[in-house]
């Protein structure tokens, strides 16, 4: 099994290469990307010299978008296993081992990393958190499946996950209920596991002040529109 | 100059008759600013059709007042001008409107390029012994 670490950066000189080692304590035989979602510091140097290969994007096309292109990348390059990871050092690799386990084993799809079902060793603005449990609650409602973390950028995918998001199918600013609600409609096996997110190493993170509101009426119609392409207006007897 | 069909003579002052060809007149010079943009390549033929269309609308649109006036009494609106201002208004949004759709088709190549780029790029650096310069910021 050809296991690939993507991590999307932006302006991450001070983070990605101490998250790079810590990976590799946990995964030394798992290959690295890191898309370098055009930042203006160091980012790749950084990332290059601490042994991943990267991807530079020229302009910062978002998040998601950045995600997708790792996905691209590990679909050409025929690998079995993507783990998405931040660049920030919030997700601890320590959770990897137990993240990967139920993809490896093939009884599921995608395994998302859930700090609530796990742990989040860091205090989470209440705004933040409401909207996390609102989008958590559409989302395990839409499913039948109990979803606690949405926002969650800590997940394992087979490539069977990775080829259907490296295609047109993935949200390009910030994947969240909407993309677990999108897999789940189309037959992919989802599961949570618990894992530990701490306290980003250094910086300001991505989600703050007047873009939150945004995000959240942003969501709401991602969601809508996931419903009315998978649900509401879907022809019958359309295969997933 | 000869009065479009419909309107009486006696009706319109001579400020009420100028724009009876001042609107065509502005309409038609429009038309021909966009001929010549597409001529110059400077404007794509399918981008140009939704405006060539409006403002061959507004030029035309004095000489069919008495039918937007009955029109607008018809559906009820009783200052007609606001009918003439509505289409107007219709017509500019659907102009924005085919300008949003391009811009988000535009976004979506501009994605799907950059991406390629980064892949390919890192591709050559992996299969040449040259690193390449580094990316700049």
């Amino acid at each position: 099994m050809r296991i690939l670490v993507i991590i999307p950066a932006h302006n991450e000189e001070a983070n990605v290469g101490p998250v790079i080692s810590q990976i590799r304590t946990f995964l030394p035989t798992a290959d690295l990307v890191v898309v370098d979602d055009g930042s203006r510091d160091d980012t790749a140097r950084r990332a290059k010299e601490a042994g991943a290969q990267v991807l530079s994007l020229p302009n910062n096309l978002g998040y998601g978008a950045a995600i997708q292109t790792g996905f691209r990348y590990a679909i050409r390059n025929g690998y079995d296993i993507g783990i998405q990871m931040d660049s920030d050092g919030q997700h601890d690799p320590a959770s990897v081992p137990a993240l990967l386990a139920p993809v490896l084993s093939g009884e599921v799809d995608v395994a998302l990393g859930s700090r609530f079902l796990g742990r989040a060793d860091y205090p989470i603005p209440w705004p933040k958190k409401l909207g996390m449990k609102l989008f958590a609650a559409i989302a395990s409602s839409a499913l039948g499946i109990r979803i606690t973390d949405p926002t969650t950028g800590f997940q394992a995918l087979n490539s069977r996950v990775m080829r259907y998001f490296a295609v047109d199918n993935y949200p390009s600013d910030y994947p969240d209920a909407d993309a677990i609600m999108l897999l789940g409609f189309r037959g992919f096996r989802l599961r949570e596991v618990p894992v530990v997110m701490k306290a980003r190493m250094a910086g300001t993170s991505m989600h703050t002040g007047a873009k939150t509101i945004l995000y959240v009426f942003k969501m709401f119609l991602s969601i809508l529109v996931v419903l009315l392409r998978e649900r509401i207006l879907k022809p019958r007897g359309a295969t997933s | 100059m000869s009065m479009p069909p419909g309107i009486p003579e006696g009706e319109v002052t001579t400020a009420g008759r100028s724009i009876y060809w001042l609107i065509p007149l502005a309409g038609f010079f429009f038309v021909f600013v966009l001929l010549d943009l597409i001529r110059k390549r400077r404007l794509l033929e399918t981008h140009a059709l939704l405006w060539i269309l409006t403002f061959v609308v507004v030029a035309v649109s004095p000489f069919f007042l008495p039918l937007l006036n009955d029109l607008a009494y018809a559906v009820g609106i009783y200052y007609p001008p606001t009918l003439y201002l509505l289409i107007a208004i219709f017509f500019l949004m659907a102009n924005t409107l085919r300008n949003t759709l391009d811009i988000s088709r535009m976004t979506e190549q501009n994605r799907r390029l950059t991406q390629e780029l980064s892949i390919l790029r890192n591709q050559v650096e992996r299969t040449s012994d040259d690193p390449g310069d580094p990316p700049l910021p």
